[in-house]
């Protein structure tokens, strides 16, 4: 068995308590608008070209007969200013683990995140991992959007929990992300029955995701956790576009990305819920 | 803050408006070559403070600035031409780098020393000794000119009404300090008369370690409340800034003021108190580049002092810089310093270990660059060696003559006299010897220049060459010599595919060992001419660039021209796996066989220390560091979209502070080289 990593981050504060390493997975069910992570979006390798660094020499265009070059599009071990790399990079859960606890000792004051894309997609692979990581707190970072029984799986083995809840109407959701939010809900109301603490983070997106409907409409899906569950607004970066265009991507998502966002925490306190806004 | 109205005179350096330049015409009371030079120093500092005025600023409570430029030379050019063609002259000649024992003037008193030294006088004249009559004279010639410009400095504040510095001042610094006030007001007069003397990069040393006793007092008796104390150390600490950049140094900034707290003392005592903390607090209220704080950790160091050290990192200052005492004192020991000597170590202006009032040491005499050991083995041996091992000893072999060329090139040193700063160090005046002739220890200290680029390059060879067998010794010298022209699939593989130290994996880390071990085994039993070891150590001072300059593109994949990474870093350019494996790597190499100084250096970017969690999560990372044993930290908060913008305008960023390679300065002042390398250097985000 295998997992596909688009990028392993030593020393990742925002996912999960104490020194913590993130394992980026690859492929992603959603197409979300805002996606800061275009990299992670589809389910295979894929060349990713740093256009701020490529100096138009056309090295890589050449034919290599590389092994790992095969299917790119061109050649990734020849770039003089390495602008243009493989991203997603297969991975044994032997190796995975081999590679976390080369860290162990800064693993055991937090532990290992796994993110993405989304990762329970590779779920089989994510527990194998975990096996080998005894002793190791384990987090996930998942957008929901995966079937229940793999949701259930997953987060039997995994203790701490960052799930997204982007937009509470389907036909919204959809229209944002390219999927209803069906899965997403049953997830998460089964989650909140289970009794178990998460934490629920919201994207806050100017004029999509930080209306007062959307706003109070999570916050009261959510209002059973009252006492368990935190809420985090996290707001929309700025960069993004940015990041798609250095690696030569149409970035055009389609609302005002300079509009004012509204950090509005009222819904959620009044409901119960724990809240910050970063 | 307290002293709002006096850090903002500060920050617009509006005292500028007080400075004259020394009159030339008097130059000629202290160029007289039949008259020995340590007298000459005596006759040039008497010369340059009685020019002083005393000019008190409004609100300033510790005084002493310098209103007048720096004098010249007491050697005329031509004197100084055959002086230095006759002797190792290390960098300006006068005495730098060391740490006086502030603390036994400041409990004796300056007539207490003058007494002594005259008693010591009156034995080298019964006993026929010249050279220490002119030292002891000139000594005493200097106490009176320092009091004399104390004595004025009183006068203006009787005149000015300002009853509380008089009063200060009608104790110190003729008589032992009595408060915290005078213990701080002593010494900066025994600070500003070294820099006046012409010793450069005087530090300041172990602050917490004597005054906290001073300011306890203070605060059980009721003499001083905590709000008074802070507001003295915030006076204290701008006494640093006010005429820094009269001082010498390599660059502006370089001045080598460095401040150190925590630590045991020589019994084994935990040091850190209250001091300590407000020094930490002081700092980050200031922000200013001096004096640079350093913080001596170990295993038994509490979590909340990392805490609260790291939010001093969080002003972007590069401080604090941290020593490890579980590694630092047994090594230092192993060098053959005394245990209670050790215990007491502190650091030079940037990170070399030394010894206050013991030791006469010169912790920068040379540097050793790695890389251009590999690069002599490379064109010289590699095509004859049948295999890796048989290779390393080539590399051993180019290390050590590298080393024995710099030991073989310390000889016959001249240090300027210094004799007013021989009076703060143990046992000149009892010995009637200046300081500049040495004392009760008497090392070397050789930096080690380039470890990661050698180190990765040493690999590279290693699993090209002899494991591979990819790669032939002279396509590798080939490759070297043209920069890599023709050599693109080798230079992606050696410089973005095979590992770096700081990735976390064993092969750069052996061959970084290896590296380590043939440096130190070369200086292993060398002595130089005052008795004295070569330490050898891992900082690289400004050589980051320099020891890059005259070489060939190396095995790794650094172009031709390209710096190393600063100390004992990973390179440059390398992408290293993650804080993580940068501070596992690099405490698992033997940094204590190699203990002359020079940290592992990590930049963060400013984000990281935004929240609480952000701190607590650094502080973690520091506290295993040493928890793993590592020698030596250097922790830098940077934002280089705002390094970017300071270069694109300067003006608007006048008060931008960073790191450089042991000390911190005002990002504008520095050369674009300087300024660029920190932009290069990998910087760890959220």
């Amino acid at each position: 068995m295998t997992g596909l990593v688009f990028d392993i981050k030593e020393f990742a504060l925002h996912d999960g308590t104490g020194l913590r390493t993130t394992v980026f997975l690859k492929g992603c069910p959603l197409r979300c608008a805002w996606c800061h992570n275009p990299e992670g979006m589809k389910p295979g390798r894929e060349l990713a070209r740093d256009l701020k660094k490529c100096r138009r020499c056309g090295r890589c265009l050449s034919p290599c007969g590389h092994e790992e070059c095969r299917g790119l599009g061109a050649c990734v071990k020849i770039c003089p200013e390495d602008a243009v790399k493989a991203v997603g990079r297969l991975y044994t859960p032997e190796e995975l683990a081999r590679r976390l606890l080369r860290n162990r000792e800064f693993l055991a004051a937090g532990g290992v995140t796994f993110s993405g894309g989304e990762p329970l997609l590779q779920t089989g692979f994510i527990l194998e991992t975990a096996e080998l990581l005894p002793g190791i707190g384990l987090a996930v970072e998942t957008s929901a959007s995966v079937p229940p029984e793999t949701f259930r799986r997953a987060l039997s083995r995994i203790g701490e929990i960052y799930a997204d809840l982007k937009l509470i109407d389907p036909r919204e959701h959809e229209k944002w992300t390219g999927s209803d939010n069906r899965l997403i809900l049953q997830n998460l109301a089964w989650l909140l029955k289970s009794g178990r603490k998460f934490t629920a983070r919201v994207p806050l997106i100017p004029g999509v995701t930080d209306t007062p409907e959307n706003l109070s409409g999570i916050a009261a899906f959510l209002s059973p956790g009252a006492g368990r569950v935190r809420v985090e607004l996290i707001p929309y970066n700025p960069m993004t576009g940015a990041k798609y265009r250095s690696v030569g991507r149409e970035y055009a998502p389609g609302f005002d990305e300079k509009a004012p966002l509204r950090r509005d925490l009222s819904p959620f306190l009044e409901a119960g819920l724990e809240a910050a806004a970063y | 803050m307290y002293q709002e109205k006096l850090y903002e005179y500060y920050l617009e350096r509006k005292h500028h408006a007080f400075r004259v330049p020394f009159p030339e015409s008097r130059a000629s009371a202290f160029r007289d070559p039949a008259v020995p030079p340590v007298r000459r120093m005596a006759a040039r500092l008497s010369a340059l403070l009685s020019e002083e005025r005393p000019v008190i600023l409004p609100g300033q409570k510790i005084v002493f600035l310098r209103t007048v430029t720096a004098p010249p030379s007491i050697f005329s050019g031509e004197e100084w031409d055959r002086i230095s063609g006759e002797h190792f002259i290390h960098e300006l000649g006068y005495l730098s780098n060391m740490s006086p024992d502030y603390a036994s003037v400041i409990r004796k008193g300056l007539l207490a020393c003058r007494e002594e030294a005259g008693k010591r006088l009156a034995r080298a004249q019964s006993e026929g000794d010249p050279e220490g009559i002119d030292f002891l004279e000139s000594a005493i010639a200097e106490i009176d000119a320092v009091r004399d410009l104390a004595s004025r400095y009183r006068e203006e504040a009787e005149k000015e009404g300002l009853s509380e510095i008089a009063r200060v001042l009608s104790r110190v610094p003729d008589y032992p300090a009595g408060s915290f006030y005078e213990a701080l007001q002593f010494f900066r007069i025994l600070h500003y008369a070294l820099w006046a003397e012409g010793e450069y990069h005087n530090t300041a040393g172990r602050f917490d370690l004597w005054a906290w006793p001073y300011l306890e007092k203070d605060l059980a008796s009721g003499a001083l409340t905590e709000d008074a104390a802070a507001a003295l150390l915030e006076d204290f600490f701008l006494s640093f800034n006010w005429d820094s950049d009269l001082y010498t140094g390599v660059q502006l900034g370089d001045n080598g003021q460095s401040m150190m707290l925590g630590g045991v003392d020589s019994l084994g005592k935990d040091v850190y108190n209250p001091l300590s903390k407000m020094c930490l607090e002081t700092s980050y209220a200031l922000k200013l580049i001096d004096p640079k704080i350093n913080l001596r950790v170990s295993r038994d160091t509490p979590f909340e002092r990392y805490l609260e050290a790291t939010r001093l990192t969080k002003a972007g200052l590069g401080f604090p810089q941290y020593s490890n005492d579980d590694v630092v004192i047994p090594a230092l020991e192993k060098l053959g310093y005394e245990k209670e000597d050790a215990r007491n170590y502190t650091v030079a202006a940037c990170w070399e270990f030394i010894l206050p009032g013991v030791g006469a040491e010169i912790v920068n005499i040379g540097a050793l660059s790695y890389p251009k050991a590999i690069q002599k083995a490379v064109y010289r041996d590699l095509a004859k060696a049948p295999d890796y091992e048989s290779f390393l000893k080539c590399v051993e072999n180019a290390v050590r003559e590298e080393a024995e060329e710099i030991v073989e090139g310390v000889k016959n040193l001249y240090i300027v006299p210094a004799p007013f700063y021989s009076l703060l160090m143990d046992g000149c005046v009892e010995r009637a010897r200046d300081v500049s002739l040495g004392n009760k220890y008497n090392n070397f200290g050789v930096h080690g220049t380039g470890l990661s680029t050698a180190a990765d390059s040493l690999y590279a060879i290693r699993t090209l060459i002899f494991e591979e067998g990819s790669l032939t010794p002279a396509e590798l010298i080939d490759a070297m010599e043209k920069d890599f022209g023709g050599y693109d699939a080798l230079l992606h593989r050696v410089r973005y595919e095979l590992p770096k130290l700081g990735d976390g994996e064993p092969g750069p880390r052996e061959a970084a060992e290896v590296l380590m071990n043939a440096f130190a085994g070369a200086l292993q039993g060398k002595k130089n001419e005052r008795g004295g070891v070569f330490r050898p150590g891992t900082g690289s001072a400004m050589f980051y660039l320099r020891h890059a300059e005259g070489l060939d593109a190396s095995p790794d994949g650094r172009r031709r021209g390209e710096p190393f990474g600063t100390n004992f870093s990973p390179s440059l350019y390398a992408k290293s796996a993650g804080p993580f494996s940068v501070i596992g790597d690099f405490t698992a190499l033997p940094a204590e066989k190699t203990i002359n100084g020079g940290p592992l250096t990590m930049e963060f970017h400013s984000s990281v220390f935004r929240t609480d969690e952000g701190i607590d999560r650094v502080a973690r990372l520091v506290k295993l560091f040493v928890d793993k044993g590592g020698h030596q930290l250097q922790l830098n908060s940077v934002n280089r979209e705002r390094l970017l913008e300071a270069q694109e305008h300067p003006e608007l960023h006048k008060n931008l502070i960073v790191r450089i390679w042991g000390w911190s300065a005002y990002f504008v002042e520095l050369d674009k080289a300087y300024q660029d390398h920190l932009i290069a250097r990998q910087e760890f985000d959220e």
